[in-house]
């Protein structure tokens, strides 16, 4: 019945070039209120990517994610007002956050579920903070605006094209023994261990990538936008992050697209007035938990495996626990 | 022989308790050792110990020749001791063959390794590769879990109460079944149980435990006529 990988890669691959060449249609396209939407699902689509690794395929949620976006976009704009090439300067900023993707993860490795939670959100606030009050670096709560790197078409491309490589990457990595090892930490990161995974290395290095997805998409979106605030940073923003991967579906490849729209598209499109749409938002969330956790793709592909009509011993739910925690004897 | 596994002095202390005080022990391969005492002797302690799950306070575990105790459990298995729990633990939604697979890839010496065909034959679970895990029988999935130890392609399998939960014909037929891994594959099995009809007949050798020293040691018959055995654990029968 399925198709054999080189034609599912193949596809993925066709799948994924139209939808960079689709980002960049509508980046050019859409203006006004409507492109500052388009150009936040793009960028929070890239960023994402990156934290689907960690909290999707890892199964560790990570609320540091904005830390690492606000490092790409601060870094790379101290760089360029240095006077340094955007393409060093970039590369810089990107490096450098993920040296401190490095230290979150080396502090945090030997946390789990709601402790490595609210340790990470700790390293957002604090970030938050440095970019409030280091007025001299980050201009302070007012934000400051950033010089032009790249050209606006220059931009647009690597927004477009960031899309599809990432989400390519992921698609790659998730079928390595990489993405394999991050499954089964997630599934259970005891027995991971005693099967021969080093879950530490394993966590360290998704921790790494994820926050050079996230530094990437925030040297973008610092191009784009011109101007950078810590209220685009916030430790809500963290959380709205993790909501966007839970409900486009945890470990899904494009769970950072669809998380990405629903989430702006509350947050931007549907001006139900301040904080209101993050109320709806958390109501959704608990809601898709509590009925679909598998997220909106989740959903939609145990949907298409009841139309098949899949035997039922097929598509056993991926979450189901099968353990309890280990009595001591 | 020489001993393929040498326990030498472990002690892991917890505060002031001594869950494991002082023991010593060699295993060689094909060797079964059951391994029993009260609840609390530290069995499980010392079987964590010997897994990399915990590292020792004191002392060192030896598996032909190098020092393999306290560097973490995934080293542990590299060096080739794969443990089970007590409590049934697999890969969720994953097939067997998806958890063997893994546990396989991380295996340094896949040469030594059994095919997934035949660990599952082995084991009694033909036919059940494909199957998620999670729709496995309750005996079934004790029994995945000591094939996704094997495929680690240990040369010390240890068991922790794996006959927990089964009734008489399916613990005879685990039984069987690790009598079956350490003839065929040669490795050294640790097994932990209360089941002394489950135990005694599968075991070469039986060491007995007791507030984390070791009461005594000694063939199935020679434990089962040992008095302080008796008083202490295994009562008149």
């Amino acid at each position: 019945m399925r198709a054999s990988p080189l034609v599912r890669h193949g596809a993925v691959a066709a799948g994924l070039v139209a939808l960079s060449v689709v980002a960049y249609l509508l980046l050019a396209g859409v203006q006004g209120d409507r492109g500052q939407v388009v150009l936040l699902v793009v960028v929070w689509t890239i960023a994402l990517t990156g934290l689907n690794l960690i909290m999707g395929l890892g199964g560790y949620p990570s609320l540091a994610h904005v830390a690492f976006f606000a490092g790409g976009a601060y870094l790379s704009a101290y760089f360029l007002e240095r006077g340094w090439p955007m393409a060093l300067g970039a590369a810089l900023a990107v490096g450098l956050t993920m040296l401190g993707g490095l230290v979150v993860a080396l502090v945090f490795s030997r946390t789990r579920g709601q402790y490595f939670a609210i340790g990470t959100m700790f390293c957002t606030a604090v970030v938050y903070l440095v970019l409030t009050n280091a007025t001299g670096f980050t201009g302070g709560p007012n934000g400051k605006p950033v010089d032009l790197g790249f050209s606006m078409t220059a931009t647009l491309v690597l927004l477009a094209a960031s899309v599809g490589l990432g989400l390519g990457a992921f698609y790659v990595l998730a079928r390595t023994r990489f993405g394999d090892r991050l499954r089964a930490i997630r599934e259970d990161e005891d027995l991971a261990r005693h099967v021969g995974v080093p879950t530490a290395r394993v966590k360290l290095v998704a921790m790494v990538l994820s926050s050079g997805f996230g530094a990437w998409a925030g040297v973008l979106f610092a191009q784009y936008n011109g101007v950078i605030a810590p209220s685009q940073f916030t430790f809500v923003q963290s959380f709205l992050m993790l909501v966007a991967i839970g409900l486009g579906g945890a470990g899904r490849l494009l769970a950072p697209l669809v998380g990405s729209a629903i989430v702006i598209g509350f947050t931007q499109l549907i001006k139900l007035g301040p904080g209101v749409s993050q109320i709806v938002l958390g109501v959704l969330f608990i809601l898709v938990t509590l009925l679909v956790p598998g997220g909106v793709l989740g959903g939609l592909a145990q949907l298409a495996r009841r139309l098949r009509r899949t035997p039922p011993a097929a598509e056993t739910e991926r979450s189901t626990p099968v353990r309890v925690k280990e009595a001591a004897s | 022989m020489t001993a393929l596994l040498t326990v030498d002095r472990v002690v892991k202390r917890y505060g002031g308790l001594a869950a494991v005080d002082g023991v010593s022990f060699t295993l060689g391969a094909g060797d079964v050792l059951g391994l029993i005492g009260p609840n609390g002797s530290g069995k499980t302690t010392l079987l964590g110990i010997l897994a990399g799950t915990h590292d020792p306070t004191s002392g060192t575990v030896t598996l032909d020749g190098r020092v393999c105790s306290g560097r973490g459990a995934h080293r542990a298995v590299h060096a080739g001791i794969a443990r089970t729990f007590q409590t049934t633990r697999l890969f969720g939604g994953w097939t067997l063959r998806e958890a063997l697979r893994l546990a396989r890839r991380e295996n340094r010496r896949p040469a030594d390794v059994a095919s997934d065909e035949r660990i599952a034959a082995l084991l009694a679970l033909d036919g059940l590769l494909d199957r998620p895990c999670t729709s496995l029988t309750s005996a079934a999935q004790r029994l995945a879990m000591i094939a996704l130890a094997l495929a680690t392609g240990p040369r010390v399998l240890l068991l922790d109460e794996p006959a927990v939960g089964m009734d008489t014909a399916e613990s005879a037929a685990l039984a069987r079944a690790v009598r079956d891994v350490a003839d065929d594959l040669g490795v050294a099995v640790v097994v932990v149980d209360h089941n002394m009809h489950f135990l005694m007949p599968l075991a070469d050798s039986v060491l007995v435990m007791a507030s984390g020293t070791v009461l005594a040691t000694g063939t199935p018959a020679q434990i089962r006529a040992d008095e302080a055995v008796i008083a202490s654990y295994l009562g008149e029968t």
